[in-house]
This record gives structure tokens, sequence and C-alpha cells, in this order.
């Protein structure tokens, strides 16, 4: 069968991108190879790892079970995202300072999740982490430093709102 | 790993669905895609046309005690009424698969989930290597090779014992308009057939729960290795109406299992054993045994059919005993 092509108007990471995908592409392979944002990790491309995770209009989604003409119009972040500019986003300076990181092949999936629990819940128990990650898979650390690691942004950041006097936003505490 | 190629419908409403379905033969529906497109990663089944069905409204509508098809998981989980109506649906979701497979997976594709089997969810080449599987290439069955063989792939889905505890009622849309089925007869014992009624371009729109739902104590047990990812190895689900309020004796009751048939089951006699009993220890302890002596696993998951048996009456024991107001 010859393979269908369409143009797909995506908006990844707030810049509108036009790619040319097979209908049978996922997102994870129009991110990687059509807008070389190699962050977004293929794991297992099955859904068991959780290394592939971005987020659709806020929501942390396996790209790999995600097909790009799916989420056409939709906004679409991809852990390069996450930064502002040339600084690191809290939870990213969070996961290095806590050794959240080893091979660092699972940390742009955790960390798309993590972002999405802490707009949710600023103040997350363990237990409320473990929750919200349960579908993240990581080879290396155990997972101890990375729960201390959304523990240490959520602090830092309860403790920047407290400064400020009122609550901010995780990526405006730059 | 690619998925094949494949042509994309993206209708915005049932008549386009309609339309589509009716000019292609060969299609499949598409959920979140969270079965469907592991499937097609592994060749298994590949249809050359996809009719996706997330941009219908009308599987997204809610009226009254009714579940939309289209709803995600995550939605089914956190939704306030069903909590309040049906609460062991949101709880019972909440141990599917992951909270980022939630994001995606509706419980539409939920209740159509395609039958599993250790021959069958494997990659092109371990199938080649392994004679492969009746649901896919071969001709023969290779868990129970018999003449004119039925494929026994387990059923895995979560939700539809639960829903069957609370009596739901499947609505599908056709091109000839919409029928309602009891979810307790939509399935057929057969791992590829796998429903009993389907008709050409039928979708399911909504579940619809009978009046009496809330007054349904249900409860769900469900056997997996971790406490996240896994499938259900093994599921039970009771449902009891009280004579006179919660703990009292049991009116009606309702006792459905997953992953050990092909197909979401309804063990009626057993439940039939509960009414006009009060639960008791000894009461669920018979009950669990004469669960596990019924059911007969395949060995085609990663459990062992034996250790699958065997905690069918721990998981039906535990479920009767949760219904008590006290646990
Ligand atoms: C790692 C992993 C773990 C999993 N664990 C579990 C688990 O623990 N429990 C569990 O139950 N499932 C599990 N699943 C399977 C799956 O994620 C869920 O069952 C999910 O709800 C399927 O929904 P979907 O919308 O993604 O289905 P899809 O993949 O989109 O579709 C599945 C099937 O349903 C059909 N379908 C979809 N919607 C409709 C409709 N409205 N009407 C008619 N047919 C329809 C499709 O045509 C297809 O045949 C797991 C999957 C993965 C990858
Ligand atoms: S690569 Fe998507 S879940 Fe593993
Ligand atoms: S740091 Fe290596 S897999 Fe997580």
């Amino acid at each position: 069968m010859s393979s269908n092509r369409r143009i797909l108007r995506l908006n990844v990471n707030g810049q509108p991108r036009e790619v040319l995908a097979r209908d049978a592409d996922t997102l994870l392979d129009v991110l990687r190879e059509e807008c070389e944002l190699t962050g977004t990790k293929r794991g297992c491309d099955l859904g068991t790892c959780g290394c592939c995770t971005v987020q659709i209009d806020g929501e942390p989604v396996l790209s790999c079970l995600t097909l790009a003409a799916e989420v056409e119009g939709r906004d679409i972040i991809t852990v390069e995202g996450l930064r502002d500019g040339e600084r690191f986003a809290p939870l990213q300076e969070a996961w290095a300072e806590a050794g959240a990181s080893q091979c660092g092949f699972c940390t742009p999936g955790f960390l798309m999740a993590a972002d999405r629990l802490l707009r949710d819940n600023p103040d997350p128990d363990r237990q409320e982490i473990r929750e919200a990650l349960a579908g993240n898979l990581c080879r290396c650390t155990g997972y101890v430093k990375i729960v201390d690691a959304v523990e240490r942004c959520a602090a830092e950041h309860r403790a920047f709102c407290v400064a400020r006097g009122r609550t901010v936003a995780p990526s405006e505490q730059v | 790993m690619r998925v094949p190629d494949l042509q994309l419908h993206r209708p915005t409403s049932l008549d386009e669905v309609f339309a589509a379905t009716q000019r292609h033969g060969e299609y499949d529906l598409l959920g979140g895609g969270t079965d469907l497109l592991c499937n097609y990663k592994w060749r298994l089944n590949v249809r050359p046309q996809v009719i996706s069905l997330r941009h219908l409204p009308e599987l997204r509508e809610e009226l009254g005690g009714a579940l939309a098809a289209g709803r995600t998981l995550y939605e089914v989980e956190h939704c306030s009424i069903l909590q309040e109506l049906c609460p062991e649906v949101p709880r019972a979701a909440s141990k599917i698969a992951t909270p980022l497979i939630r994001r995606s997976a509706t419980l539409g594709g939920n209740l159509h989930l395609d039958t599993r089997c250790w021959h069958f969810n494997q990659t092109a080449e371990w199938r080649m290597a392994h004679d492969s599987c009746l649901k896919a290439e071969a001709d023969q069955c290779r868990v129970q090779p018999v003449p004119g063989d039925v494929c026994v792939a387990t059923y895995s889905g979560d939700l539809a014992p639960v829903l069957m505890g609370y009596g739901a009622i499947a609505v599908v849309a056709g091109p000839e308009g919409e029928r309602s089925v009891a979810l307790k007869d939509y399935f057929a014992l057969d791992g590829i057939r796998r429903f009993a009624d389907r008709r050409s371009g039928e979708l399911m729109v909504r579940l619809d729960l009978p009046q009496d739902a809330s007054e349904w104590t249900v409860r769900y047990e469900k056997l997996r290795l971790r406490a996240t990812f896994d499938f259900p190895e093994g599921g039970v689900a009771v449902a009891v109406r009280w004579t006179d309020g919660p703990g009292s004796e049991v009116a009606a009751a309702r006792i459905a299992t997953t992953a050990y048939d092909s197909i979401p089951r309804l063990h009626e006699d057993l439940a039939a054993r509960l009414v006009g009993r009060c639960i008791e220890e000894e009461l669920a302890e018979e009950l669990g045994a004469s669960l596990r002596d019924q059911v007969r696993p395949m060995k085609n998951t990663s459990m062992s059919p034996a250790y699958r048996k065997k905690m069918a009456r721990v998981l039906c024991k535990r479920a009767i005993l949760a219904c008590l107001p006290s646990s």
C-alpha cells in the first residue's frame, strides 16, 4: 500500500511547525525525526516505560502511542520547552541537585510528568509523587532521589512564594 | 518500531463515522490507541483504514447516569458524579495501566480491549519463530489445539466486571440507529470474534447505568504482579444490594470476573448463594472456593494458571468482605 502522508501543522514549545508525516507516524516519530527534538526518548515504544512523555494541552501523554495527526492544532510541550531560555527550569535544577539522573534516559519523561503534578498539586507528599510517577520507569536510580527531587522543587517553590508574598507558577520561579 | 502504513480518518460526527465505515470494508476504530497501536506496531491484524473516535462530541456527552465511551480513564477516575453514583468504577479505573496511559485510554477502548495471549502479543519475528497463533497468522491455537478450535486468548479489561456489577447497559450506534444491550450479554466466548452481536459500522457511544445503580455496593479486586503497568491476571467484582442498609441481609447480588476467560463473565449461580444471607467470613470463603473451582484460566499470561485459579478464591473472598461497611 502506498504511504498516506499529509502536512501537519503542529504547535511545539510555542512554535508553529509544518511537517510532512505519514498518517501512521506517532508524535514521537515526528518530534524526534522531523522536528529534531531528541530530548523526548524512545524507550519501549509500547507504553511500558514513560520515556516518551510530553505534554499536550498541559496533560502528560505518551508520544509513542499518540498518532501525530491526532494532535494537530494542540499545544505540545517537550522537555526542551520546560527550560526558560538559557536557564533550566526549577524542576530541572532540583533534579540535578538531588542526583536524580544517572544515565538520564528516563529523565525527560519523569520531568514532564512531575511538572504536571506540581502544577496540580504544589505540595505533594511522597506517596502522591510516587503515584503520579507510576508510569515512568528508571533503570538506574532506584527512585528515591527522583522523589527527593520533586519534593525539593516543591519545597523551594513554596519558599519562593512565601518570599514573594504570593503564589506564582513554578515556571516563573527563575 | 513504526506503525505500519494506514489511512487515518478524523470524523467529527457519528454520521461521518458511518459514511467512512460504509466506504471502507476493512477498518479499525481508534480510541486512545493504547491497545490498538501496540498491536499495530507488532503487526497484529493491521487494517488499512483507521477511523479515529477522538473528535466526536457524541462520544463525550454525559447525561444523568451515563458514561460516555470517549471519556478517558483519567476523566473517569476523577469524575465527582461517578464517585457519587458508582464509586467502584473510578476506583477500578485508577488501577488500570499507568497514570500516563490513563490520560489517553478511553472507556470504550477499555471495554473493547483486544483479548491477550502469550502467543499473540509478541513481535512478528517471535511469532514466526514459534508457529504464531490462531488469532494472528496460524491456523491452530497453540494454547489449546483442538480441531475446529476457538481462540482462548484472555480478556483483560478491568472495567467490564465492575460495570457488570452495577448492571450497566451498553448503547451502540450504527447506520441503522442506536440500540442497547446489557453489558453482560455484549461479549462472545471466542477470543477472535469477541462480541455477541456486533453489526457492521457499529460503535459504542455510552454506557447507561440503571436507576438503582447507586443502591449497589460494588468492590473489585485485581491480581497483578506490580501495582502499576500490569494487566489483571485475575479480577473479581462483587456487587450487593442490601435489604435494610449496609451490612444487613443481601437482597440481590452479582459476581463478575475478568482475566479468567476470553470474556468478562457473570457468575449468576454463585451470586444467588449470597441472596438472603448476611455476609460473613465463612460464606465469603465458601463462595471463593466455588469460584476457584469454576474458573479455567489458560496457560497464556505471565502467571501460572494454577496460581491464578487459587487466587480466584482469595480475590472473591476479599471482594465479598470488602462490601461490608466495616471493611
Ligand atoms: C503498558 C500497558 C498496560 C496496560 N494495563 C492495562 C490494565 O491494567 N487494565 C486494562 O484494562 N487495560 C490495560 N491496558 C490496555 C489499554 O491501555 C486500556 O484497556 C485502554 O482503556 C484501552 O483504551 P484505548 O482508548 O486506548 O483503546 P484503543 O487502543 O483505541 O482501542 C482498543 C480497541 O477498542 C476499540 N474501540 C475503541 N473505542 C471504541 C468504541 N467507542 N466502540 C467500539 N470499539 C471501540 C478499537 O477499535 C480497538 O479494537 C494496558 C496497556 C498498556 C500499553
Ligand atoms: S517509549 Fe513511550 S512509553 Fe516507552
Ligand atoms: S537515570 Fe538511567 S534510566 Fe533513569
